[in-house]
């Protein structure tokens, strides 16, 4: 592990350690690690080891992932950029979820922003069963209280078309 | 007390111990003293003693409930037997009893008022200290959660499924990317989500993208944005529907009823953040500044209408290239009259008022114009964006149209 101030001092790549709740060690640039907010400060704060108990290996090597790609981000590059976003959030759910979860811990705003995009276009345009398909929710509503929120909110369903595909 | 029975919680059997150890300790030492004090008193004591040695007198009813908390007394009471702590015992008895005069005259004084009627229950909650009230309040609490059907209790997150792995608090970061049909649809999707999607935040950066960042009335919204957002597009597509022809109707209503499935793109999405929670004077220089302008005055620029190109806030136009500001309100002077049909319009706006001129002065000026010929009559010409506008015929409804008719320019 590089110490922090020698090396910044002589011009070298500044290395920081990132440490997954699973123990795993990863070492990165500074210049790729600041994206993140919560780590920037640590930083600033003078750690070069980071502890990340609320990010697991999987998770972390994504969004490492996402880090070192988005540090390269340049006037040129920005199609390669868009087709990196669109295939990085293509998986599971539950990878996604993972994801946001520790994009929030970490303030990566644009992961955030991507992420929350993604999952938001699975329910754009869906009827509510749909969506209660999609991401398994349980109704909870009572017959005559589901009736009562639909009369609320009757102005949107008129002459709208709703796709209830589960895609 | 009866709610304490059927509950086995560890947290809560742990209370009670510490509950009864007091209590064990002090009915211990006090039986004897009880019997020698007065009457009032000990009729205050009665269910105490009742109920922590039940043997020994009437049992009522409602004591029985006690019985289980007597076993634990019982175990406590060999615990401490063991433990030989005596003196210790007899300090804290001598404390509790100090408190027990508290709560004796409190007893006598729930005696006299007219709760009397319910003797077992007023005293029952008179034994029953604070803590343990505020407990059983909770645990009514949650079971009113966890079984009623009551609409005003939301959930604290989703039961089920995959939205259930995610922190409530990230759900508001998904649904800002929605449209307010696809929030009313998950509105119906479950109660939590209800919750969720009718935030304040959500609702009124939509109705602000829908119609900008001014209230319809000057007067402070006296409802939800969410509801103003619903009423607002309720009246819009009255209106829309009583200005169109018959036979067009359908296809204006779908036309505007589209408006309602506008998603807020995804830059102004995060835009949010900054903008819309400043005062007007924070936008325009937050503006200033990512557009790299400073606060400092350029002189060699003469801004108007006819030369700029402006960034609308609210009432306020910034200019594009130098930042300065034009505030369009009442007071403009900008404005121009529109040799047509006398109106004051502001050049750099674009925003109509009111002539000053009386309607017989407006047809004197009308005749003269006749009168006079009519190369005259200089229409208003200008180069800027706005002046282009308005030449166009200033009947735009919003920026989209604007945006439309300006590339015929």
């Amino acid at each position: 592990m590089a110490s922090s101030s020698s090396s910044s001092k002589t011009g070298l790549k500044k290395m920081l350690t990132l440490k997954s709740s699973d123990g795993d060690e990863f070492e990165l640039e500074e210049s790729i690690v600041i994206q993140c907010q919560t780590i920037k400060h640590m930083v600033e704060d003078g750690f070069s080891l980071i502890p990340l108990q609320n990010v697991d290996t999987k998770t972390l090597t994504k969004i490492i992932e996402y880090m070192k790609k988005h540090a390269e981000k340049t006037e040129s590059n920005k199609e390669e950029i868009k087709n990196f976003n669109k295939e990085f959030v293509k998986g599971s759910f539950d990878d996604q979820f993972e994801l946001v979860s520790a994009a929030n811990y970490l303030h990566i705003n644009g992961l955030m922003d991507l992420l929350c995009q993604s999952i938001a276009d699975r329910i754009n345009n869906k009827s509510v069963r749909a969506v209660r398909e999609i991401f398994n929710i349980s109704n909870d509503y009572t017959p005559d209280e589901e009736e009562k929120v639909r009369d609320e909110h009757k102005w949107a369903h008129e002459g709208g078309e709703f796709d209830e595909s589960l895609d | 007390m009866a709610i304490f029975d059927d509950d086995d919680d560890e947290p809560l059997a742990q209370f009670l111990e510490s509950e009864i150890f007091t209590l064990s300790d002090q009915d211990e030492e006090m039986v004897e003293d009880i019997l020698d004090e007065d009457d009032v008193k000990r009729r205050g004591k009665r269910f105490k003693v009742d109920g922590f040695e039940g043997e020994e007198e009437r049992i009522t009813k409602k004591m029985r409930v006690l019985e289980d908390e007597d076993e634990i007394e019982g175990k406590e009471k060999r615990k401490q037997d063991e433990e030989e702590e005596e003196e210790k015992r007899e300090a804290k008895a001598m404390k509790i009893e100090e408190e027990e005069e508290d709560e004796e005259e409190k007893v006598k004084a729930l005696l006299s008022s007219p709760s009397l009627s319910a003797p077992v229950e007023a005293e029952a909650e008179c034994e029953s200290s604070p803590p343990r009230m505020s407990q059983s309040v909770m645990d009514n609490n949650n079971s009113v959660a966890s079984t009623s059907n009551n609409m005003e209790q939301v959930p604290s997150r989703i039961e089920t499924g995959i939205l259930s792995k995610v922190p409530p608090e990230l759900l508001r970061h998904i649904l800002k990317f929605l449209s307010p049909e696809d929030l009313v649809a998950c509105t119906m999707v479950c109660k939590f989500l209800n919750f969720a999607a009718s935030d304040e935040s959500l609702w009124r950066w939509l109705y602000r993208m829908r119609w900008g960042l001014l209230l319809p009335t000057r007067k402070p919204r006296d409802c939800a944005w969410k509801k103003l957002y619903i009423q607002r597009d309720a009246d819009d597509m009255m209106e829309f529907v009583r200005n169109t022809p018959t036979e067009f109707k359908e296809y204006y209503i779908q036309m505007q009823a589209a408006k309602r499935s506008q998603a807020p793109p995804p830059s102004q999405v995060s835009d949010d953040r900054i903008i819309l929670d400043k005062t007007i004077a924070d936008q325009v220089s937050i503006w200033k500044k990512s557009k790299g302008l400073g606060d400092k005055v350029v002189i060699d620029h003469v801004c108007s209408g006819d030369t700029c190109t402006y960034y609308q806030i609210g009432d306020v136009y910034v200019c594009e290239k130098t930042g300065h500001v034009h505030v369009c309100d009442d007071t403009c002077r900008e404005v121009v009259p529109d040799p047509i049909n006398g109106l004051l319009v502001c050049t750099i706006s674009g925003r109509c008022f009111d002539s000053m001129l009386s309607p017989s002065e407006m047809e004197l000026d009308g005749e003269q114009q006749q009168v006079g010929t009519t190369d005259e009559a200089e229409p208003f010409m200008g180069s800027g964006r706005f002046a282009r506008a308005y030449l166009l015929g200033y009947n735009c409804d919003d920026e989209k149209e604007l945006e439309d008719a300006l590339r015929f320019c």
